[in-house]
C-alpha cells in the first residue's frame, strides 16, 4: 500500500502546536520512515491523519489530500482503516481495552467479526512468531511496560495491517522493553510491511530505517535517506534538536552498591542509608543496602526491571516503610514523616502532582503570606515566569517537570528525587532538565535520579550506581 | 457547533464508562457510611449529592449528548440490581438520569441554570427507595422482611421515617446538590476549561 | 475447571436476585451461599470464593452465638448492620464470581449475541477495566498530596478548603480524561466502532455444565420458595 500526502496542511482546534503546513510526501509499500522533530513539530499529527484519527477523533481542519493507493483517506470508516492501519500508541498503561492477554491479542479480530478458529490460528501464529510464550494467559495489570507494549503491538500485527505506524513506542520503556520492540520491528520490516515511526530516541531504530524525514515547525525540512543517516555525527543531530542515533556502551565505570557493613567516612554531611531492606509482598526487594548520598552531586540509579530502582526512591523518601536498617540525613536518624516532609520525588507522570489553576498558584500552595516575589523568581529560574497566569496543564511535558520542581524549591525540600525525568523528552528538553539538575545539585540539594537514558546521564551524573536483582 | 450530532460513538462510550466509575465512587463515599446505619439512612441521598457535582458538570461538557446521561442511568440500574439494591433506588436513578438528560439537553448542555438543575434531579433518583418506602409502607416493609431484613431494622426505620424526616431529606438533598453543583460549575471555569480538558 | 457460557452467568444472577428478593435470611441464604460458593470453585476461583465464604461463616456464627451478649443500641445497630450484609451477601459474592470468571471479549460478545446495545456493553465494560487503574492513579495522586502536606483530614480542609477541593478533583479528573482520550484512541484504531457482529476466540454457545447448573439453580430456588411459602402459611 502506498501513501501520499499532497499539499496536506492541519491544525488542531484552539491551538497552535503539531500544527502542519503544506506537507508533501510519499512512502512506498515496504519502507521503514522515521518521523523526527523536536516535540510540536507535528510527527505525531501525520500519523493520526494516517490512522484516521484526525480529523474524527481530533476535531480540526485536514486540507490537502491524503492518499492510500489512490484512494483518499477520508472515505474509510474507521474500522476499515483499522484493517490497513495498526497503531502503537505511546503508554502502556492505556492501551489495552482488555483485562487479560489473549483477549487483548486478539481484540482487533473480535471487532472485525472474524470468525473463532482463524480467530485461534491467528493467535496461535502471532504466540510463535513473536515469542509470547510467556505472556499468554496472564493478567495484563502484572505484565511490566515492556511486556504491555509487546502485547499492544501483538494485538496490531494479529490484524495483517498493510502500514504499522508506531507513535513513541519507546517512551515509557526502559533498556530491555526497548529491545523487545526493536525485534518486533525487525521481524515487520522482513515481511514487507510499511512502518512509520515517530520518535524522539532513535538509536534503537537506526539499523531499521530506510528514510528519515525531518519536520521543523510542521513543515518538511529535509529528508535524509537511511543509509546517509547512519553516519550522522552526533553534533550534527544535536543541531538538529535530534538525539543521538547510535547506542554506545556506556564507558562509565558503575560504582557497586554495597551490601556489607562498612565503615562510613562521614556521616555528618549525607544522606546514609545502613543496612537498608525493603520487603513488598513477601519479596526482600532491597537487602540490606548501604550507600550515602552527598549533597552537589547527581546519583543516577540504573538497574534492570525489578531490580528495586523505584522502590529505594520510596523507601527514600518515606511512602514506604523499610523492614530493616535506618536512613540518617546529616547525622540525624529520621523517620518516615520527617523524610517526607524533606523530600520530593518528580513523578514520571507529573499530571499525578499538579493542583492548581496557575502556576503561581502552584507555587503558592502552603507557601507563607509574602511568597509571590520568590514564587516568580522561582518559576523565572525555570523559564517558566511567562506562563505564570497559564494553567499547569496546558503546559509540555518537559514544563510540567520544571514546574514540580520549582515546588519542590519553593517548600525548601532537601532531598530531590526524580523517576524517569526524561522520558519522552526531545533533545533540546533533554538537554535543559540536565542542566536544572546541574542547577539544583549547586544549590545543595541531594539529587537522586533513576534513568536508563543514557545521553542524560552522559550529560550532568556524576555518580551512577546500579541495582541488581537479589 | 454541535456538528457532530447527537448521535453517540465510540469515543463517547468509553468516557461515559470511565465517568460512570467516578459517579459510583462519588456516591459510594459520600452516602455509604449513612446508608448501613438505619438511624442515618434517611441521609443517603444527601451524602451521595455532595462529591458528585463538579464529575456531572465536566461529564455532561465532555460529552454535551443526551443519550450520554441516559447510560449512566441505565448502568447504574443494572448495576445496583446485579448488587441487590431496591428497585426504588435503581429505578429512581435511572429515570432522574433520563428527566436530567432532557432537561439539560434543551439548551445544549450549555445554560448554566439549567445545568445545576439536572444535577440536582439527577441527586433525586437516590431517594427512590425512601419515596416507596414512605408512600407505600406496608408493601415496603412486607418486600424487605421477605428479603430478609430484620424486623427492628425496619422498627428503627419506621421510627425514623416521619414526614418531617422526609422532608429534611428531599430539602437537605436539593441543598446539598444546588452546593455541589455549584462547585462544579465554579470548578469548571476555574479549572476545567482552563485546563483545556473540555473542548 | 470448567467454562459457562457468560449468559448463563447473568441468569444465574437474575436467579439469585429473585432468592434473596423472594426468601428471608436464614438456613436457605446459607445453603445458597453453599451453592454459589461450589459454582466458584467449578469455575477456578477456589482461592478468593473460599476466603468469602469463610467471612461469611464467621459473621453468622458472631450473629448466632455472640449478638446475645451485646445489648441495647449496640444490639440493635450489630444486628441490624448484620441483617444488611446478609441481605447483599448472595448477590453480591454471585456478582463477585461471574465478574472474576469472565473475560471483557467474552462477555461482549456474549452481550451481542443477546443484541444488546454496544451504548450499553462498552461503558459496563469499561467500568471493570478503568477500577484497578483509578486504583493506582489515586495512589499515586495520595503520596503526591502528602509531599505538599495536603491531606484530607477536617483540620487540613479548614486552613486550605479551596486547596483540598483542588486535590481532590483536579489530578483524578485530568488523569481520568487523558486515560479515557488514550483508551478511546486504541479501541478505535482497531476497529471498536465496527456494527458488525463481535465474534469471540472463545466458544460462546450452551452446553452440558450450563444446562446443568441452570437446572441445580432453579430447583434449588424453586424447592425453597414452596418449602418456605408452604412453611409460612
Amino acid at each position: 500500500m502506498n501513501i501520499e500526502f499532497k499539499n496536506v496542511s492541519f491544525a488542531y482546534p484552539g491551538k497552535e502546536n503539531g500544527a502542519l503546513e503544506d506537507v508533501n510526501f510519499q512512502i512506498k509499500q515496504g519502507e521503514f520512515v522515521l518521523l523526527v522533530g523536536e516535540s510540536g513539530c507535528g510527527k505525531t499529527t501525520i500519523t493520526r491523519i494516517l490512522n484516521g484519527l484526525i480529523p474524527s477523533f481530533y476535531g480540526g481542519n485536514l486540507k490537502g489530500n491524503v492518499l492510500l493507493d489512490g484512494k483518499d483517506i477520508r472515505e474509510y470508516k474507521s474500522y476499515e482503516l483499522s484493517s490497513l492501519v495498526g497503531s502503537v500508541f505511546q503508554n502502556p498503561r492505556t492501551q489495552f481495552f482488555n483485562a487479560d492477554t489473549d483477549g487483548e491479542i486478539v481484540f482487533g479480530l473480535e471487532n472485525a467479526g472474524i470468525q473463532r478458529d482463524v480467530i485461534k490460528a491467528e493467535l496461535d501464529r502471532v504466540t510463535s512468531e513473536l515469542h509470547l510464550e510467556q505472556l499468554r494467559n496472564r493478567n495484563i495489570f502484572k505484565l511490566s511496560g515492556g511486556e504491555k507494549q509487546k502485547i499492544a503491538f501483538a494485538s496490531v500485527y494479529a490484524t495483517n495491517p498493510k502500514i504499522y505506524l508506531m507513535d513513541e513506542p519507546s517512551a515509557n520503556l526502559d533498556t530491555q522493553g526497548i529491545g523487545e520492540i526493536k525485534q518486533c520491528l525487525e521481524k515487520i520490516k522482513r515481511e514487507g510491511g510499511t512502518v512509520i515511526v515517530a520518535e524522539h530516541r532513535l538509536y534503537y531504530l537506526t539499523s531499521l530505517i530506510d528514510r528519515v524525514i525531518y519536520l521543523e515547525n510542521g513543515k518538511i525540512k529535509q529528508e535524509i535517506d537511511g543509509d546517509t543517516f547512519r553516519t550522522m555525527d552526533l553534533n550534527t543531530l544535536n543541531a538538529m534538536g535530534l538525539r543521538t542515533n547510535k547506542y554506545e556502551l556506556p564507558c562509565y565505570e558503575y560504582k557497586k552498591c554495597d551490601y556489607k557493613q562498612q565503615e562510613t567516612k562521614c556521616i555528618n554531611d549525607c544522606l546514609s542509608l545502613k543496612g537498608l531492606s525493603v520487603e513488598l509482598n513477601k519479596h526482600k526487594v532491597l537487602n540490606s543496602l548501604n550507600k550515602d548520598f552527598y549533597p552537589n552531586q547527581i546519583y543516577c540509579v540504573v538497574g534492570n526491571n525489578g531490580a528495586g530502582k523505584s522502590t529505594l526512591l520510596r523507601a527514600i523518601c518515606g511512602l514506604i516503610k523499610p523492614s530493616q536498617g535506618a536512613i540518617s540525613l546529616y547525622g540525624k536518624t529520621v523517620s518516615g514523616k520527617e523524610r517526607m516532609q524533606k523530600s520530593f520525588i518528580v513523578m514520571q507522570d507529573v499530571n499525578y502532582q499538579l493542583f492548581a489553576d496557575s502556576l503561581l498558584n502552584e507555587c503558592l500552595i502552603g507557601a507563607k503570606e509574602d511568597s509571590l516575589a520568590l514564587a516568580e523568581k522561582t518559576l523565572d529560574e525555570m523559564n517558566l515566569l511567562q506562563y505564570k497566569d497559564c494553567h499547569p496543564n496546558t503546559l509540555s511535558g518537559g514544563q510540567k517537570q520544571r514546574l514540580a520542581i520549582a515546588v519542590s524549591l519553593m517548600m525548601d525540600k532537601e532531598i530531590l528525587l526524580f523517576d524517569e525525568p526524561t522520558s519522552g523528552l526531545d533533545y533540546k528538553n533533554m538537554r535543559l532538565c540536565a542542566n536544572i539538575l546541574k542547577k539544583l545539585a549547586n544549590k545543595g540539594k541531594i539529587i537522586i535520579v533513576v534513568t536508563h537514558d543514557e545521553e542524560l546521564i552522559s550529560q550532568c551524573c556524576d555518580e551512577i550506581f546500579k541495582l541488581e536483582n537479589n | 457547533m454541535n456538528k457532530k450530532g447527537d448521535k453517540l460513538n465510540a469515543r463517547d462510550f468509553i468516557i461515559t464508562g470511565i465517568f460512570s466509575v467516578l459517579f459510583l465512587m462519588a456516591v459510594m463515599i459520600g452516602g455509604g457510611p449513612f446508608a448501613a446505619i438505619p438511624s442515618l439512612t434517611f441521609y443517603f441521598p444527601i451524602g451521595a449529592a455532595v462529591l458528585a457535582g463538579p464529575i456531572f458538570m465536566l461529564f455532561i461538557a465532555k460529552v454535551p449528548k443526551r443519550g450520554a446521561l441516559a447510560i449512566v442511568g441505565v448502568v447504574e440500574c443494572i448495576l445496583g440490581t446485579l448488587t441487590g439494591m431496591h428497585w426504588g433506588l435503581n429505578f429512581g436513578i435511572l429515570i432522574c438520569s433520563i428527566i436530567a438528560a432532557v432537561i439539560a439537553g434543551f439548551e445544549n448542555f450549555k445554560n448554566q441554570k439549567l445545568n445545576l438543575v439536572a444535577y440536582i434531579v439527577y441527586c433525586i433518583g437516590a431517594m427512590g427507595t425512601y419515596f416507596v418506602f414512605y408512600f407505600n409502607r406496608e408493601s415496603w416493609i412486607s418486600f424487605m422482611l421477605q428479603k430478609g431484613t430484620e424486623q427492628s431494622y425496619i422498627d428503627v426505620m419506621s421510627s425514623v421515617a416521619t414526614g418531617k424526616m422526609m422532608l429534611i431529606m428531599i430539602v437537605g438533598t436539593i441543598i446539598v446538590a444546588s452546593l455541589s453543583g455549584l462547585l462544579g460549575l465554579r470548578l469548571m471555569r476555574k479549572q476545567f476549561v482552563k485546563a483545556g480538558i473540555v473542548e | 475447571m470448567i467454562r459457562i457460557d457468560p449468559r448463563t452467568k447473568m441468569i444465574l444472577i437474575a436467579i439469585t436476585l429473585l432468592f434473596s428478593m423472594l426468601i428471608p435470611t436464614g438456613i436457605y441464604t446459607c445453603l445458597w451461599i453453599l451453592l454459589i460458593a461450589i459454582l466458584g470453585i467449578l469455575l477456578g476461583r477456589w482461592q478468593k470464593t473460599v476466603r468469602t465464604v469463610i467471612v461469611f461463616a464467621v459473621l453468622w456464627f458472631i450473629s448466632l452465638y455472640f449478638l446475645s451478649l451485646f445489648s441495647g443500641t449496640a444490639y440493635i445497630s450489630l444486628m441490624v448492620w448484620l441483617g444488611l450484609v446478609f441481605k447483599c451477601y448472595p448477590c453480591c459474592m454471585m456478582a463477585g464470581v461471574v465478574i472474576g470468571t469472565t473475560q471483557m471479549g467474552e462477555f461482549m460478545a456474549a452481550m451481542s449475541k443477546w443484541r444488546i446495545p454496544r451504548s450499553v456493553v462498552i461503558p459496563l465494560a469499561i467500568i471493570f477495566r478503568y477500577i484497578p487503574t483509578l486504583k493506582e492513579d489515586w495512589s499515586h495522586i495520595r503520596d503526591a498530596m502528602a509531599f505538599r502536606g495536603i491531606s484530607f483530614s477536617p483540620l487540613c480542609f479548614l486552613k486550605n478548603p479551596g486547596t483540598v477541593i483542588d486535590a481532590l478533583y483536579l489530578p483524578v479528573l485530568v488523569t481520568a480524561c487523558k486515560s479515557a482520550d488514550e483508551l478511546s484512541s486504541s479501541a478505535i484504531t482497531r476497529g471498536i466502532e465496527n456494527p458488525g457482529k463481535r465474534t469471540s476466540r472463545l466458544h460462546i454457545k450452551f452446553g452440558m455444565a450450563d444446562g446443568v447448573l441452570l437446572l441445580v439453580f432453579l430447583l434449588a430456588f424453586v424447592c425453597i420458595l414452596a418449602i418456605n411459602k408452604g412453611g409460612s402459611v
